[in-house]
């Protein structure tokens, strides 16, 4: 596919515009579960926007990550907060109409920038043509993993991955910090949740039959990240969504039974520590940090295929990682930070 | 070993907090062990950075994964960065030992979650002051910020509220930093420090847009991080409702170091030439950072809430360290690196005694100030030292700092910003004189009984002399230590680190 066939720039610029209108929507909605919904639209159609740009990886990441589990998390928390805003007072009308002139300003200079920009999907960019030959060219060479994103990501820039691994993983432990935290009896809001009983017949069979296939499906895309669209993020998302959905289809309780808390807590930082542990083996092994190709020797292999299984073992590192705190922030929010029941 | 120091000093305390968030069962005592041992191994890591660089008299490169930047990261740790890694690593490891009573007492649930956020934040902070990578440096602003969150949160009263507030204007620094590396890689397809200095100086860049407009967001989401004048209206609270520990390990820290970032953005990604003859702001950032000084100092003098004066004080101190970045003139730069590293002890010093201070008194108002030198003389003799270095009184080393800053300010004839520091400097006097006063001549009798705390009462009745715990007392003195060692040996400071960072052309 060449660039000029692929692109439709009609679809864009319809696109862009329903982007718009769901920002606005999103700001301008009072009640919070809609707003959350509209939050989600907005991600799908940016979803689109990068498939359409055949940034695939980014597309499949926003799909799970944006789309689904942002979403869904959105829904659980907002049972908690009260779901009409109230009536602004004149002060705070002030302050939201600073807030708009300052949004304009910004967005009339960020505009302005557009000006001596590259044009859209231009192969002669600065973006395209100084780093990204040098990983297209060497990548499959250097690191034995045909799809560049992933030895970009988990190679070449495997330090920010591993980072970003502990950025979710430092989500995770706020969230526990700050909600496991304050006596449940001094609690308001725990009798505004809601009771699931649970005779939802059509929703579990749909769940017993889903779950699974979504599991299996998850270890595929973690694994298969070398070859197509897909990585540990991807992956973990999707894996930590069969135990949400476990969680809305049944009730809380039941998810828990089968992940439980403790273990969850070890799956977070396990996932991490596999990933500067096998960094901290390259360095111990002579090599530089997270130079994977220390693990020659150790695993009886070439240089570049010792970095093609590292990059799939910090993978599975990023992908526990990421299915547990996606798990362990839903089992916070969701219950008001008891773990006793929820959504 | 020592090839690998760079990297030791930023994943040492990832491990342990990873350990550390499993090691509940293990109880407190292993969890402050834990922290205390990260990060003096973290240390350790540093200042062989700092001598390696020294002796060597060159920046140390170091490349993840072993691959040639700017395909893959690097870490470069050059003069001016070995020197803010030591400081990071030195008051954070001052202030682990100092938590032992005070994070305990804060965090009667989750101590051991709570170390895992504090060697993160360490993590973070030091990361982001080693990298040579814009978007690595992206990460680690992030890390230190949600777990800056999570430590803040966990304060008294209404801290959380302070918290969200602070989070908010956290995310929407950051966005702003990503916003414009963003457009920076578009216009250079490249993340790597070195790499974009080449390609920015180019002349086709001297007068794009987009550069330009890549430029202010980054240097907007950077003054959000670090509270400049008028952003700052976040921190006060945030900061003077945080625990102790907290307050102790994120005050000196977090603003610092955006500081640095922000001396980086300038002087390494950009050049002296773009930032002070393409884009003439310099004017307007001194005005800003004048505002700041005199404001900061004015706001605080007016506050009754000991460590709020003390967040007023940090606002005033960003003013100092911007305006001496702007000046374009050796001696501002000068003064506004050393003063990195002189705020960062004062800041750290101050939070300490106070944090002492109200550990024993329970009042966190002025009134605890009343008759300290009696009932804490070590503390009060500390605290004494801290006020005479933002004051600016010799040997203490904020005053070398200011009078770098004065004399670049009179060279650059930026008479606004002498007049600023001036000022600034008059204002703390009269109110560190006024605690001073209260802690000399204060009756402690008259303070317990207007402000019936219980614990002051007990205080009052039993003991007279209750000084604070070892563990405090001892990092407050090698603070207080500190301080006067860094005034001293301010030439040698000068001499073989900040001259060896003047950038090109300045």
């Amino acid at each position: 596919m060449t660039w000029d066939t692929s692109l439709l720039w009609q679809f864009d610029i319809l696109i862009l515009l329903m982007m718009v209108i769901c920002a606005v929507t999103a700001l301008a909605l009072e009640g919070l579960l809609s707003s959350a919904i509209v939050t989600g639209v907005y991600s799908f159609l940016i979803c689109l926007m990068w498939t359409h740009m055949m940034a695939v990886d980014v597309a499949f990441t926003e799909a799970a990550v944006g789309a689904a589990i942002s979403t869904v998390i959105f829904l659980g928390t907002a049972q908690y907060i009260n779901r009409w805003i109230k009536k602004d007072r004149p002060r705070e009308q002030g302050i939201k109409q600073l807030t708009i002139v300052i949004g304009v300003i910004c967005a009339v200079m960020m505009l302005t920038a557009t000006r001596d920009l590259p044009d859209w999907a231009d192969p002669a960019s600065p973006a395209s043509t100084h780093l990204s030959p040098g990983y297209i060219a060497q990548g499959y060479h250097e690191t034995a993993t045909p799809n560049v994103v992933t030895s970009v990501l988990a190679d070449y820039r495997g330090y920010d991955t591993m980072f970003e691994a502990v950025v979710v993983f430092a989500a995770a432990l706020v969230v526990m910090v700050v909600l496991r935290r304050t006596s449940h009896k001094h609690r308001k809001v725990l009798h505004l949740r809601p009771k699931r009983e649970g005779r939802d017949t059509v929703l579990r069979g749909a769940a017993q039959s889903i779950i699974p296939v979504m599991q299996i499906f998850a270890l595929y895309v973690l694994c298969h990240g070398h070859y197509s669209p897909g990585g540990g993020f991807q992956g973990g998302v999707i894996f930590g969504a069969s135990f949400i959905l476990l969680a809305l289809c049944y009730n809380l309780k039941f998810s828990m039974n089968r992940f439980r808390e403790h273990l969850v807590l070890w799956c977070c930082a396990g996932g991490v520590l596999l990933y500067a542990g096998i960094g901290a083996a390259c360095l111990g092994l002579g090599k530089n940090f997270l130079g994977y190709a220390a693990l020659a020797d150790l695993l009886g292999v070439t240089g570049k295929m010792a970095r093609s299984h590292g990059i799939l073992a910090v993978e599975v590192g990023v992908g526990i990682t990421v299915m547990a705190v996606m798990v362990s922030l839903y089992y916070d929010l969701a219950s008001g930070g008891d773990l006793e029941d929820g959504l | 070993m020592i090839d690998h120091a760079p990297v030791l000093m930023i994943v040492l305390p990832v491990f342990a907090s990873l350990v550390l968030t499993l090691a509940g069962p293990l109880g407190h005592r292993a969890a402050y062990g834990l922290l205390i041992l990260s990060i003096a191994g973290s240390l350790a890591a540093a200042l062989a950075t700092l001598v390696q660089v020294v002796e060597a008299g060159r920046p140390v490169h170091y490349h993840m994964g072993d691959w040639m930047p700017p395909m893959g990261i690097e870490l470069v740790i050059d003069h001016l960065s070995a020197g803010i890694l030591v400081m990071i690593s030195g008051c954070a490891l001052l202030t682990a030992i100092y938590s032992m009573h005070t994070a305990r007492q804060d965090n009667p649930d989750r101590l051991h979650h709570y170390y895992a956020l504090f060697a993160l934040l360490v993590a973070g902070l030091m990361g982001m002051t080693a990298t040579g990578d814009v978007f690595n440096l992206y990460v680690l602003l992030e890390i230190s910020a949600i777990s800056s969150y999570g430590l803040l949160a966990r304060g008294r009263g209404k801290a959380y509220y302070a918290t969200f507030r602070y989070l908010m204007m956290g995310t929407i620094g950051a966005s702003f930093y990503l916003l414009g590396v963003g457009y920076i890689y578009i216009m250079t397809g490249s993340l790597n420090m070195a790499d974009l200095s080449d390609i920015l100086s180019r002349p086709e860049f001297k007068d794009s847009v987009s550069v330009r407009i890549g430029f202010t967001l980054i240097i907007l989401g950077i003054w959000t991080k670090m509270a400049l004048f008028p952003m700052h209206a976040w921190m006060p609270n945030a900061y003077s409702r945080a625990g102790t520990t907290t307050a102790c390990l994120i005050a000196p820290l977090m603003t610092k170091v955006s500081v640095y970032v922000m001396l980086r953005i300038m002087f390494t990604v950009f050049s002296v030439d773009y930032i002070f003859q393409q884009i003439a702001w310099s004017r307007l950032v001194i005005y800003l950072a004048s505002a700041a000084a005199v404001l900061g100092m004015i706001t605080a003098l007016s506050q009754r809430d000991l460590r709020k004066m003390l967040t007023y004080i940090i606002v005033a101190e960003i003013g100092y360290l911007t305006g001496g970045a702007w000046l374009a003139n050796t001696a501002g730069y000068t003064g506004a690196v050393y003063h990195i590293l002189a705020d960062g002890l004062m800041t750290l010093c101050l939070f300490m005694a106070v944090g002492a201070i109200i550990y024993r008194t329970g009042v966190s108002t002025s009134v605890a100030m009343e008759g300290i030198f009696q009932r804490m003389p070590v503390t009060a003799g500390v605290f004494l030292i801290a006020a005479a270095s933002v004051v600016g009184i010799p040997p203490f080393c904020g005053f070398f700092s200011k009078w770098y800053l004065l004399q670049g300010g009179v060279e650059a004839g930026e008479w606004v910003f002498v007049a600023a520091l001036i000022i600034a400097g008059l204002v703390a006097a009269v109110m560190f004189f006024r605690l001073l006063e209260m802690a000399f001549f204060g009756r402690l009798d008259d303070a317990v009984m207007e402000n019936g705390s219980q614990n002051a009462h007990a205080a009052a009745l039993n003991i007279r002399m209750d000084e604070a715990p070892l563990t405090m007392l001892l990092p407050l003195v090698i603070t207080g230590a500190a301080l006067f060692g860094l005034g001293i040996y301010t030439n040698e400071v000068v001499q073989y680190l900040i001259r060896w960072s003047l950038p090109a052309g300045m």
